[in-house]
């Protein structure tokens, strides 16, 4: 095989990698962005979406129902998790906020154990689209799917935050939240359709992910979740592009220092890159360096 | 200095004198020379009482229920069969090796065990291996892997399982020779002592045999996309890929490799045993592969323990439980043939005996380990096959 087309092969499977990080970056960054809550039980929602699809899914329902069920369900869990957990303490430090969210993340991971047992379990794949062929490249029906839904998403979710009355309300209450109740905003409702929108995303990309890699365990999620979580901060964490940008960019760096330097060096170097990013770029590639009024 | 300061520099002299005491309590234990002491287990040659250790609850209780159940139906098959009483006392050590050594001192002490089955983990055999050389009882563990098991102590500490070097030589010499290969490619986890010991081992005994490891890529623990180093791979020449991991690791990488075009044959350890439950409806892209394992499900001489274990504890039984029945019926057979309960009369036994049992024929080398049977699974229409059956 020669170097060139092994180099566009190990562009691919960047190209692969990253989507799935941009996918989940984007409820990270949504969240945040809205809500100002790094949500680290975001990871642990992708792992709740592949479950409860595996579970429709073994029902013998079709894909697109059992799909369509399960982001619901999550959309549902993310509203209950606001409600019950983040609400009460929004007034509350920002610490408390974030101890909160982890503390969320063991009880999923944990009940989850409790639920399925530890143990991983097959994922029945269903997208068996027809892979692609470029010359001596084959790209699989994963790539392509998880590439085409990530920017699609990106699309939507930054048409719908620029152009529709609910997404003026969110940017309003994003950038003062007191403000925007004066103005007449409903603000607890606006907060939890961020975070509808954020876990129904979460699910989509659960469900993406398991089609990958065909198995599924209650710690699934962890990693993705803070690869993800270093893409939107890449990117610039509050922005929409910003994280599908910083998750290719991740995806992609991780993939050629694989390939070309080591793989023992690849995490070393992401997270390199991470403290370097947050002392020279604090705001990200895309984010917007915004000074704090007094 | 003020009483409070006093007061900390008091507790801490206290707590290092404490450590000091401790540190010579053990090396004090060590020291003392494995001489005959003249163990005995209590009863006689028709009734007496055996031991067996294992986690039986907490995360990798999995592993101890196989191996302490099944060594209770190995005693009861055997006093069906020979009319004897042997009893089979079972305990949990919960993978805790202080627990584990204050079974071992139950067992002896007021138990008088003639032989122990276990432990079940490395960490917790190793502390029971540890201790019994004040007494020489006849230890054999179904499943502690780690060299330093038998390595460290005396001569009554046997096992009936591969040790990991072990594994991976069988499964290069199995390369080499049956399967007449040259070129090898690896991809292991580099921060797992298991997979790393076998890539080295293999990597070893593959070139001495005069075979090629043309690449040997790694990755880091929890990784689920290996396409970057299979991609790589994919760009050599070779004829088989060895893939040391756990089930999980190896189907993920062997999904992945099919994807990506890899033809070349699948070789792995018995890590690979339990690959068939995450397999699901994917189970092609493993077909083919041959790990080297304990037993195999298709093995005649296993059906009835494996119904048997069924039937009674209502579970299906694992390498780890087979290799537990096994080994105790081997302790139960050099007893009867020795036709002592002397723990020095049965050490001698084991150690020069050849023994004939469901999973073929075993023997101990000098230091312990197991010479036996190799037995070679295969997976073939989604089920776990001997190799060349």
């Amino acid at each position: 095989m020669s170097g060139v087309v092994m180099f566009f092969m190990q562009i691919i499977n960047g190209l692969n990698i990253g989507s799935i990080y941009a996918l989940i970056a984007l409820g990270y960054t949504m969240v945040y962005g809205i809500a100002k809550l790094i949500n680290f039980a975001h990871g642990d929602i992708i792992m709740v979406g592949a479950y409860l699809s595996l579970v429709l899914l073994n029902t013998g329902m079709h894909w697109s129902i059992a799909t369509l069920l399960s982001i619901l369900g999550c959309a549902l869990l993310g509203f209950t998790m606001e409600k019950v957990a983040y609400k009460p303490l929004r007034k509350a430090s920002r610490i408390s906020l974030l101890i909160t969210a982890i503390g969320m993340s063991y009880l999923l991971q944990n009940s989850f154990q409790l639920i399925f047992s530890a143990n991983p379990k097959p994922y029945p794949a269903f997208i068996n689209l027809p892979s692609l062929k470029l010359g001596s490249i084959t790209i699989s029906s994963n790539y392509y799917t998880t590439f085409i839904v990530s920017v699609l998403l990106m699309i939507l979710l930054t048409l719908f935050v620029k152009k529709t009355k609910m997404g003026k309300a969110m940017r309003s209450v994003a950038e003062d939240e007191g403000a925007a109740r004066l103005m007449g905003i409903n603000v607890d409702h606006t907060i939890s359709l961020t975070f509808i929108i954020g876990t129904g995303l979460a699910a989509v990309a659960g469900i993406l992910y398991s089609n990958c890699y065909t198995i599924i365990s209650p710690t699934m999620g962890s990693l993705p979740g803070i690869k993800a979580f270093i893409a939107a901060v890449l990117g610039g964490i509050g922005s929409i592009p910003g994280a599908v940008l910083g998750g290719f960019i991740l995806g992609m760096i991780e993939t050629l220092v694989k390939a070309y330097i080591s793989s023992q060096l690849a995490d070393t170097i992401v997270f390199l890159i991470l403290i370097l990013m947050l002392v020279f770029k604090p705001a990200g590639i895309l984010g917007k360096n915004v000074r704090e009024k007094v | 200095m003020n009483y409070k300061q006093l007061l900390k520099g008091g507790l801490a002299l206290a707590m290092s004198c404490m450590m000091v005491a401790c540190a010579n309590d053990t090396t004090a234990t060590n020291t003392t020379t494995s001489t005959s002491t003249g163990y005995e287990g209590a009863g006689d040659l028709t009734s007496f009482k055996l031991g067996t250790a294992g986690p039986r609850t907490g995360a990798v209780a999995v592993y101890g229920l196989a191996v302490t159940n099944a060594a209770r139906l190995a005693v009861d098959d055997w006093n069906k069969e020979h009319g004897t009483n042997i009893e089979m006392i079972y305990e949990d050590t919960q993978a805790n090796e202080t627990q584990a050594l204050n079974i071992y001192n139950k067992f002896v002490s007021d138990d008088k065990v003639t032989a122990i089955i276990g432990g079940t983990i490395s960490s917790e055999s190793i502390a029971i291996a540890g201790a019994s050389s004040d007494t020489g009882v006849p230890i054999i563990s179904p499943s502690a892997t780690a060299a330093a098991f038998t390595d460290d102590n005396g001569s009554n500490v046997f096992r009936a399982c591969y040790t990991d070097p072990q594994q991976a030589q069988l499964v290069a010499d199995f390369a080499i020779d049956t399967l007449g290969v040259k070129k090898a490619a690896i991809l292991y986890n580099m921060s797992d002592d298991y997979s790393t010991g076998l890539e080295e081992s293999f990597k070893k005994e593959f070139e001495a045999k005069g075979g090629t490891v043309v690449i040997s890529e790694s990755y880091p623990a929890d990784t689920v996309d290996f396409r970057t180093q299979l991609t790589k791979i994919s760009g050599e020449d070779f004829d088989v890929l060895f893939v040391p991991n756990y089930y999980q690791d190896d189907f993920n990488i062997s999904q992945q490799a099919r994807e990506l075009g890899i033809t070349a044959q699948i070789l792995g350890c018995d890590g690979w045993d339990g690959v068939l439950s995450v397999a699901g409806n994917n189970a092609s892209v493993i077909e083919g592969a041959i790990f080297i394992n304990q037993y195999s499900p298709d093995m005649e001489s296993v059906q009835d323990i494996m119904a048997s274990y069924r039937e009674v504890y209502n579970e299906e039984i694992n390498s780890f439980g087979i290799n537990a029945y096994d080994a105790t019926k081997l302790v139960l057979s050099a007893i009867e043939k020795a036709g002592s309960l002397k723990a020095e009369d049965i050490n001698k036994e084991i150690a020069s005996m050849e023994y004939q049992g469901i999973l073929g024929s075993i023997k101990f080398d000098d230091n312990g380990d197991p010479i036996k049977t190799p037995i070679y699974v295969t997976i073939k229409d989604g089920q776990y096959v001997t190799y060349g059956k």
